[in-house]
C-alpha cells in the first residue's frame, strides 16, 4: 500500500518534472514545478520527515515559487494560442525517461521490502535539537546572514526616503 | 508616541462604529408605513374643485411643458361654455416625475399626489386614461376654486365678482 | 467499515464547514448592517437565516462558463485550490482535546501555514488565468500580500510555540493555563493583522478593491467558481478566527460551559472582530499595506520572539 502510494507520487514528480521540458507557457511550467514540489512534500511526510515536508511547501511552494511566478509575471508576453501539435511532438523524449526511472524505482523498491521498518519519524522536536545542538554555529551563520540582509534592505530603503 | 496615537486612534473608531448598533435609520417599507413629506412628488392625478367639478381647463400647457411628452390631451367645451378635456392621458412608463406640469397648471388640476410605487406587466398598461387619471377629492388645495377666483363670467358670476378680485377697469377712460 | 466511516464524517466536516461559511456571509452582511444604521437582509427566514440558502442556490444555478481569453485548465483548477486549502486547514484545528482530526499533529500549526501559502496560489492562479488585467494586478496584489504577511505571521506564532513548546494545536492549547494572549500581547497583535492581511478582508482587502479593481482577481469569475472563491476567503476568515481563539484565548479552557461551547464562543468573538474592523476602517494604498508589513510589523515581531526567548531563558534559570 505504502510502497504503491510512493510509487505514485514518483510518477507524479517525474511527469510533472518532464512536462517542464516541453511546456511552452512558462506559468504552466511554474504550475508543474509547484505540483511536483507538493508530491514531493507528501513523500517527505510518507518517508517520515513531517517537519521537512511542511518546510517545503511553506518555502519552496509558498515563497521561491512566488519569486519564479514574479519573474513570470514581469517577462509575461500576452497569452497566446497554444500549439498542441508542437507540446506532442517534444513529448516522446522526456515520456521514455520517465518510464525509465519508474521502472528503475520500482526495481529499487522492489529490492528492499523492509521499507516499512526503514521508516522512522523524525518530528520537529528532534530537527530543533539537530539544529541548535550539533549544528548550532552553522544556524547562527545562516541567522546572522539574513539580518545582514534586513540591514541591507532598510538602509537601501532609507537612501530613497525622501522621495515618499 | 506616534504609534500610541494610532492606536488611540483606531479605538475611536471602533467604538464610533459599535455605538451605532441598534440606531436603524432605514424604514421597512412594505410592513412599515412610510413618511412621506408634503411636496412629494408621486403619480401625477387630475383633481376636482370644491364643487365636485373637474379643475382641468385642457389649456394644454401641461402637455406643453413636459419634457418627455408623456401628456396628451384633447380640449372640449361644456353648454355653460366651460371648457374641460374630452381625453386625457399620462404615458406613465415615460413620465420622469419632474412635477413641471403640476408648475405649469393654472387651475391647480393636475397634482403629484403620493401613489410612487406601482409596475405593471406591459408598457401598455402604464398608458393611464382620464378615467384611471381623474380622482373624486380636491388634493393638496382643498378649497381652491379657479372660477371663483379668475376674471371670466360664467354663469352665476360676472367679471369683477370672484374671490380677491377687483372690478373691470374701464379702458376707455383714464380717470381714476 | 472504519474507512467508510471516516469518509463519512469527513464529508460530514466538510458540510458543516460549507454551512458555516455560508452562514458567516450572511453574518456578515447582517452585523455590517447593524453597524451601519441599516437592518441587512432579513427577509428569508426567521431573521433572514434563509438568505445564506438562497445565495448558495442562485450561485449554483448560474452558468458555469470560461471566457475565451482565459487559459481554461487553470482557470477551472484555481478556484477549487482556493476551497480546498481552506478546508483542509481545519483538519489539524480541535474542536476539544479529544475531538479533532489531527489536532495532535507534530506539525499542525506549519500545515496550516504551509496550506495559506497554497490558498495564495489558488487567487495567484485564478486572476493569471483569467487573461484580464485586472484580475492580473489583483493577483499580484495577493500574492505579494500574502508573503510579505505570511512572514510576520509565522514569526508571531514562534512567539507562542516558544511558551507551549509544541507545534501541534493541541498541545499549544493544553499548554495555556493563562491565555497567551497575556503573554504575549504584541503577538496577538500581530497575529491579528497579518490575519486580516492574509485572508484579504476589509481593511487589507487590496487584491480585490472594487474601487480600483473591478474586483481584482475573480473579476472573470461567475457561479459557482466565484462562490469557491467566496467559500475559500470567509473559511480562511474561520480558520484565522479558530486559530486566535485557540493560540491567543485559551482555547477551550473556560469556567462552566464544556470546552467546545467555548471554543465557538471565543471564534465567534473574534470574527465579529473581524466584521468590526471592515465597518470601520477604509483600505490603506497599496505601499502603505507592504510598508506596514515589512517595516513595522516584521521588526516588531522579530523583536517579539527576541523578547520571548529571553523571558522564557529568565524563567528557566529563576
Amino acid at each position: 500500500m505504502m510502497i504503491l502510494l510512493i510509487l505514485l507520487l514518483l510518477l507524479i514528480i517525474l511527469m510533472t518534472g518532464a512536462a517542464l521540458l516541453v511546456v511552452r507557457d512558462p506559468m504552466h511550467g511554474a504550475v508543474n514545478l509547484g505540483i511536483s514540489l507538493l508530491a514531493l512534500s507528501i513523500l517527505f511526510l510518507l518517508l517520515g520527515a513531517p517537519f521537512i515536508a511542511a518546510l517545503e511547501v511553506m518555502l519552496y511552494v509558498g515563497a521561491i515559487l512566488v519569486l519564479f511566478l514574479f519573474a513570470i509575471m514581469l517577462l509575461r508576453s500576452p497569452l497566446q494560442v497554444r500549439e498542441e501539435a508542437r507540446w506532442r511532438r517534444g513529448f516522446w523524449w522526456p515520456a521514455v525517461l520517465v518510464v525509465l526511472l519508474t521502472v528503475v524505482l520500482i526495481l529499487l523498491f522492489s529490492q528492499r521490502p523492509d521499507l516499512q521498518v526503514m521508516i522512522q519519524e523524525i518530528g520537529p522536536a528532534s530537527v530543533g535539537r539537530a539544529l541548535f545542538g550539533p549544528y548550532l554555529w552553522l544556524t547562527e551563520a545562516v541567522a546572522l546572514l539574513l539580518f545582514a540582509v534586513i540591514a541591507a534592505v532598510l538602509a537601501i530603503h532609507r537612501r530613497d526616503a525622501h522621495d515618499t | 508616541m506616534k504609534v500610541w496615537r494610532n492606536f488611540v486612534d483606531l479605538g475611536a473608531g471602533l467604538w464610533t462604529t459599535l455605538r451605532q448598533i441598534g440606531r436603524i435609520s432605514t424604514v421597512s417599507y412594505p410592513e412599515e408605513p412610510l413618511n412621506l413629506p408634503p411636496r412629494w412628488r408621486g403619480r401625477p392625478t387630475l383633481t376636482r374643485d370644491p364643487d365636485g367639478d373637474e379643475r382641468c381647463v385642457a389649456c394644454q400647457l401641461c402637455s406643453a411643458v413636459c419634457p418627455t411628452r408623456c401628456i396628451e390631451l384633447q380640449a372640449g367645451e361644456r353648454a355653460d361654455t366651460r371648457r374641460y378635456p374630452l381625453t386625457f392621458r399620462i404615458n406613465f412608463s415615460r413620465c420622469i416625475y419632474c412635477g413641471l406640469c403640476e408648475e405649469a397648471c393654472p387651475t391647480l388640476a393636475i397634482q403629484l399626489l403620493d401613489e410612487f410605487a406601482f409596475s405593471k406587466e406591459h408598457h401598455a398598461d402604464f398608458i393611464y386614461e382620464k378615467d384611471a387619471l381623474l380622482i373624486d377629492g380636491t388634493g393638496k388645495h382643498p378649497h381652491y376654486n379657479f372660477y371663483r377666483h379668475s376674471g371670466v363670467a360664467l354663469g352665476d358670476k360676472d367679471k369683477g365678482q370672484g374671490i380677491n378680485e377687483k372690478a373691470p377697469v374701464n379702458v376707455r377712460s383714464n380717470l381714476p | 467499515m472504519r474507512l467508510f466511516l471516516m469518509a463519512l464524517g469527513m464529508l460530514l466536516t466538510t458540510m458543516i464547514l460549507l454551512g458555516v461559511a455560508g452562514f458567516l456571509v450572511f453574518a456578515e452582511r447582517r452585523v455590517l448592517a447593524f453597524l451601519q444604521n441599516r437592518l441587512g437582509p432579513n427577509r428569508l427566514g426567521p431573521l433572514g437565516v434563509g438568505q445564506a440558502l438562497a445565495d448558495a442556490l442562485k450561485l449554483m444555478s448560474k452558468e458555469s462558463f470560461v471566457p475565451d481569453f482565459a487559459d481554461p485548465v487553470l482557470y477551472r483548477a484555481a478556484p477549487v485550490l482556493v476551497a480546498f486549502s481552506a478546508l483542509v486547514s481545519f483538519a489539524v484545528v480541535p474542536l476539544d482535546q479529544h475531538f479533532s482530526w489531527a489536532g495532535n499533529w507534530n506539525i499542525g500549526l506549519l500545515f496550516i501555514l504551509a496550506m495559506s501559502s497554497l490558498n495564495a496560489y489558488g487567487v495567484f492562479l485564478g486572476g493569471w488565468a483569467s487573461g484580464n488585467k485586472f484580475s492580473l494586478l489583483g493577483a499580484v496584489r495577493a500574492v505579494a500580500q500574502l508573503v510579505s504577511y505570511e512572514l510576520p505571521m509565522g514569526l508571531a506564532l514562534l512567539g507562542v510555540v516558544l511558551l507551549s513548546g509544541s507545534l501541534s494545536l493541541n498541545g499549544i492549547v493544553v499548554a495555556q493555563n493563562l491565555p497567551f494572549i497575556v503573554l504575549q500581547p504584541l503577538g496577538f497583535v500581530i497575529f491579528m493583522i497579518a490575519g486580516v492581511a492574509e485572508t484579504h478582508r476589509l481593511p487589507f482587502d487590496l487584491p480585490e478593491a472594487e474601487s480600483e479593481l473591478v474586483a481584482g482577481f475573480n473579476t472573470e469569475y461567475g457561479g459557482m467558481r466565484f462562490g469557491y472563491f467566496f467559500l475559500g476567503e470567509y473559511l480562511g476568515m474561520t480558520l484565522i478566527a479558530v486559530l486566535t481563539a485557540l493560540l491567543y484565548l485559551g482555547g477551550w479552557h473556560g469556567p462552566w460551559l464544556p470546552g467546545w461551547i467555548w471554543l465557538l464562543l471565543k471564534t465567534g468573538a473574534v470574527i465579529f472582530v473581524f466584521f468590526w474592523l471592515r465597518a470601520t476602517l477604509p483600505r490603506p494604498r497599496y505601499d502603505q499595506l507592504m510598508g506596514l508589513g515589512w517595516k513595522v510589523l516584521l521588526p516588531l515581531a522579530l523583536f517579539n520572539i527576541m523578547a520571548t526567548a529571553l523571558a522564557a531563558a529568565l524563567w528557566r534559570l529563576a
